[in-house]
């Protein structure tokens, strides 16, 4: 997979999944923690912000030569850490953690936003594999009856 | 360079013989290309030489600089290297899948996801191959055309 097609399906369908996600996150979060805070028009911009940022680690998953399973996972679990230190630098650089019960959730809901994206992604693939396996079907009896006639 | 063709009455002992000075490029090539031809193999197993059918085949793997073919129940090593098969077997639903593997499409079970946007190719013979993210766009050009 070349750098531009690795880039629009994970890191560009990530990012639309997981600003949807993000959006969920920040109203369930803002309900809990912070039900009378009012923002403005800016405020619109914070999911765009976050989801372009936590979409940066994407690229550790992206190498020239193939990479083994192991790898794969050792860089999927840096690419979460660096997520979540993203996450959280930037709610504290705003002054946000104010308490511990809101730094717990805060984790588990970018745990949380960073499976579903996954899954996205994934799900995205068993379509694919869904179609690509009726095709063989096809192929395979079309080559049976071409065989036997 | 003279080309000699003699008729003879047995299939199985057909046989070319090159004859030359030293071993060029020319002379790899012709080789290579007359161990790919047709659809019978020879191959080496139980430090046998044996002969068998390409579509056998589940799929060639290579290991170090050694080219294997796996049947259903045999493993024959093949003098051969593996980008010379995947050129000669290319209309024959062999594809080429990773680094190290050619797989034969006839034989496929089906693909599922795995980690990382890569896939497994599931063989009937229920042995399982990783696809390389490389290599997908060149699996679903060859079993699904353009789509």
């Amino acid at each position: 997979m070349d750098f531009k097609t690795f880039f629009i399906k994970n890191i560009v369908m990530g990012f639309f999944v997981a600003v949807t996600c993000i959006c969920v996150g920040i109203a369930v979060l803002g309900m809990v923690f912070d039900p009378d805070l009012r923002f403005g028009y800016q405020g619109l911009f914070s999911p765009l912000i976050y989801g372009a940022a936590t979409m940066l680690p994407g690229l550790l998953n992206y190498s020239r030569h193939e990479m083994s399973v192991r790898e794969a996972i050792v860089r999927k679990l840096l690419q979460f850490v660096l997520i979540e230190l993203i996450v959280f630098l930037i709610v504290y650089t705003g002054g946000g953690l104010t308490s511990v019960s809101l730094v717990i959730s805060l984790a588990l809901s970018v745990f949380l936003i960073y499976i579903t994206v996954n899954f996205v992604l994934w799900v995205s693939d068993k379509k694919t594999a869904k179609a690509f396996n009726e095709a063989l079907l096809k192929m395979q009896q079309g080559y049976k009856k071409e065989k036997y006639e | 360079m003279r080309v000699s063709v003699k008729k003879i009455p047995d299939k199985a002992d057909e046989l070319v013989v090159i004859r030359c000075v030293e071993i060029t490029k020319d002379i790899e090539d012709i080789r290579a290309y007359a161990l790919t031809k047709g659809t019978g193999l020879t191959g080496v197993c139980n430090e046998r030489v044996c002969q068998f059918r390409l579509e056998d085949v589940f799929y060639f793997e290579a290991v170090d600089e050694r080219v294997f073919a796996y049947t259903n129940d045999k493993v024959y090593e093949l003098k051969i290297r593996l980008y010379e098969l995947e050129n000669a077997y290319a209309d024959k639903y062999f594809v080429r899948c990773s680094k190290s593997f050619i797989i034969n499409l006839m034989k496929l079970e089906g693909i599922s996801p795995a980690l990382n946007g890569r896939f497994t190719a599931h063989m009937k013979s229920g042995e399982n191959i990783m696809i390389s993210r490389q290599y997908v766009p060149v699996l679903k050009q060859a079993v699904m055309g353009g789509k």
